[in-house]
């Protein structure tokens, strides 16, 4: 067949090398996955401060406080809302004291810069466990953790959340002292 | 066949010409139109950029995520055209080896001092406390010692060696046995480094003792009195060791040396005396020391004895604490506190599942207050003149918190999802000896903004959407909100009394935007996931804590942006 002189043979031809250099340029981009859901990800080589950090004791005396700090939050599903949720235990418990104000929600449009954070001192880890701290306290290890889910935790206390759910979990290893700052 | 060779050329320089125009961005590093670009909003929901400041503030970073140290504070007074561009400062090392100059026997009464052989028996601990530059306020300095995040280091038991790692030309003080263990002081010492460093450490026990006595009427207490510490603080630094009352009130503790270094004369040294148990009734005995430099010189200061007059009649009370239907409450903290000679004995109890807590008390009037948790509907009660003179039990009946209804909303108007609301009772400045307890064991408050930007509690016994009110305490409080993460709202804070201010509706500011850019030391290399607080560099809270105006985090390209409310 001979198209040489064909002018939409032509004009077809233009427009399919136009379109094969776009796309050779055309960076890969994931923009939501439909129907499939996939986990939120925590960025654990840059929260602070560090878990693998051998942390001294946590001061909970006067005019104490410590930050821990978690770097906006991945979700392949950019239409996800995402929802947080930080707690106490020792380490053997199942569930954890939900550590007040910890629970948050991460709007969509704000997923990019949002740093989570929470500040512990004595009035926070009271609060969590309902009671005055005393000598025990002090004695035990804990696990401060933080949890990023992709659904509403309809039962906070024990992250229940509805099936389709996905979840992202770290946890801090720490011991306490009564010492005032 | 040449035709279609030059549609095919025409076709593919035209593509290029259109691609390269496309999608990809070319980013300049250190350009300022890709730091003030804010081409996603209108004119009128634009934040202001921050090219003047007319306020100062302090920015923290904390790149330790890329290897340095945290707490890299910069002031923005001086920085007229935003933005700006951060170089944080490299670390270095700070290799100290301790030594032991002649004999290291304690000089602390009422304590059993090891057998100085081994180094860490003697010094536990060495910590590097960052100082505020000159250029910066005392702003910078609570930002400083606001956080735990103090260089320390473990030492060799063998030879003493330690290390510290320093932020490159940051006044430090490193502290030697920071707590005064062991019955020894602790030792101070003012480092700046711009490189490696190697130094030994002479230890000396050269400070002065400072020694007293306690003097009490009342003998039969004398015995319990044994369980209380004794120790020199400045401002709330420790600079003695810490000893203890001998059974006949016999007290010596010795001062850091050399004390030069430490010496701030805006803050004189205080002499603090106080109970370590529930069931010592000797009062909190806080005592300025005016002692002149050359008095710091002698080997031994001895001190006028202190004398603190009181009754030998203890009553066994047993408080319970009902609602208004007559049911015991749990959980109830009760604080009660009475002036004895110009020195406070103050305790703290909570109740039981009963309602009930149990104590021994010296005769006398004392104010008392129940405070509840925050998340209780049960308010204060409080009596300023509690009369011990019986074992007689007392109940007291609690009345309900009043309800405080807020809303949040942003500068156009709109309610705010999420925010977070934080409120702490602050003391009034008239305060009364009540009033002081209440301020250092003043609860914070939280609520966080749902949907309609209402103040909803953060009571865990909220589940889904409901929305329950604050309920407080009457009193004078200071609100501070922060907005939900990630957003471009400001912090804001403000102060109002309740109940007489019970609603509340509050509209964010509309805030100024600051942008900069990390940058590794002497070079242009970005700092990725830096974060960033940024602080007033003229307003603090009333507990001495800076006030936060917002946070961030750097992007790949090191930069940042931050949403604040600049109150000028």
């Amino acid at each position: 067949m001979h198209h040489e002189g064909n002018p939409h043979f032509i004009l077809a031809l233009f427009l399919l090398i136009s379109c094969v250099s776009c796309l050779e340029y055309q960076e890969a981009r994931v923009t939501d996955f439909e129907g499939a859901n996939l986990p939120p990800f925590i960025d654990k080589t840059h929260v602070q401060p560090a878990p693998s950090e051998v942390l001294k004791a946590i001061k909970l005396g006067n005019n104490c406080k410590k930050d821990f700090t978690i770097p906006p939050i991945k979700d392949p599903n950019q239409n996800d809302i995402l929802y947080y949720l930080w707690s106490i235990k020792k380490p053997n418990d199942l569930y954890g004291k939900l550590l007040q104000p910890g629970a948050g929600t991460i709007r969509v449009e704000n997923r990019e810069n949002a740093v989570i954070s929470l500040s512990v001192d004595r009035q926070t880890i009271e609060n969590a466990l309902g009671e005055k701290l005393n000598d025990t306290f002090f004695e035990g290890t804990y696990l401060i953790e933080f949890y990023i889910a992709d659904r509403k935790y309809i039962i906070p206390e024990n992250r229940y959340t509805d099936s389709n759910a996905y979840e992202d979990y770290m946890h801090w290893t720490i011991s306490f002292s009564n010492l005032d700052c | 066949m040449t035709r279609l060779l030059k549609v095919i050329t025409l076709g593919l320089f035209l593509s290029i010409l259109s691609c390269s125009a496309g999608p990809l961005p070319t980013v300049k590093p250190n350009s300022d139109s890709e730091f003030n670009n804010t081409s996603s909003c209108s004119k009128e929901t634009c934040p202001a950029q921050a090219r003047n400041l007319t306020s100062s503030v302090h920015i923290e970073i904390d790149p330790s995520a890329a290897g340095y140290l945290p707490q890299q504070i910069f002031n923005l007074s001086t920085v007229k055209n935003l933005p700006a561009q951060f170089e944080i400062k490299p670390r270095f090392f700070y290799h100290g080896t301790l030594a032991v100059r002649g004999s290291l026997k304690s000089n602390t009464a009422g304590v059993d001092s090891p057998e100085i052989s081994d180094i860490t028996a003697l010094v536990p601990d060495i910590i590097a406390i960052p100082k505020a530059e000159d250029n910066l306020s005392e702003s910078a300095a609570a930002i400083l010692t606001g956080q735990q995040n103090n260089s320390s280091s473990i030492i060799n038991a063998d030879t003493g060696y330690f290390t510290l790692s320093l932020i490159a030309d940051q006044k430090y003080q490193i502290v030697i046995n920071p707590e005064g263990k062991n019955a020894f002081p602790p030792t101070f010492l003012q480092v700046q480094i711009s490189t490696d460093h190697s130094e030994t450490i002479t230890l000396k026990n050269e400070g002065s003792i400072v020694a007293g006595r306690i003097t009490l009427p009342f003998p039969l207490l004398l015995d319990l009195v044994k369980a209380s510490s004794v120790k020199i603080l400045q401002g709330k630094k420790l600079v003695s060791s810490v000893g203890r009352l001998t059974s006949n009130g016999n007290f010596s503790v010795q001062l850091s040396s050399p004390l030069s270094h430490v010496m701030d004369r805006n803050h004189k040294l205080t002499l603090v005396i106080e109970p370590d148990s529930e069931h010592n009734y000797l009062p909190v005995i806080r005592e300025k020391l005016s002692l002149k430099e050359d008095e710091l010189e002698n080997s031994t200061i001895h001190l006028e004895p202190i004398t603190v007059n009181g009754t030998n009649q203890i009553y066994n009370k047993s408080l319970i604490v009902v609602n208004e239907q007559g049911e015991p409450v749990k959980d109830i903290r009760i604080y009660l506190k009475r002036k004895l000679d110009g020195y406070f004995i103050e305790k703290q109890l909570q109740t039981d599942d009963k309602g009930q807590a149990k104590i021994k008390l010296l005769k006398g009037s004392y104010n008392l207050a129940t405070v509840a948790p925050q998340d209780s509907v049960y308010g204060m009660y409080r009596n300023d003149d509690w009369n011990v003179e019986s074992d007689e039990s007392i109940t007291i009946t609690l009345p309900l918190r009043q309800e405080l209804h807020g809303t949040l909303l942003d500068y156009s108007g709109n309610p705010v999802d999420g925010s977070l609301i934080q409120l702490t009772r602050i003391a009034q400045e008239d305060s009364s000896t009540l009033e002081g307890v209440l301020k250092k064991t003043s609860l914070r408050i939280e609520a966080r903004s749902n949907h309609d930007g209402q103040w909803c509690t953060q009571s865990l016994d909220i589940k889904n959407d409901g929305c329950a009110p604050l309920r407080l305490d009457q009193g004078k409080y200071r609100l501070f909100i922060i907005p939900p993460p990630g957003g471009k709202l400001p912090y804001q804070t403000m102060t109002f009394d309740f109940p007489k201010n019970n609603v509340l509706s509050i509209t964010l500011k509309k805030p100024t935007q600051i942008s900069g850019r990390v940058v590794s030391p002497g070079s242009t290399v970005p700092i990725s996931k830096a974060f960033i607080k940024i602080f007033s560099a003229s307003l603090q809270l009333e507990s001495g804590e800076p006030l936060l105006l917002g946070q961030a985090i750097t992007d790949e390209e090191g930069r940042f942006s931050a949403f604040i409310y600049l109150a000028n």
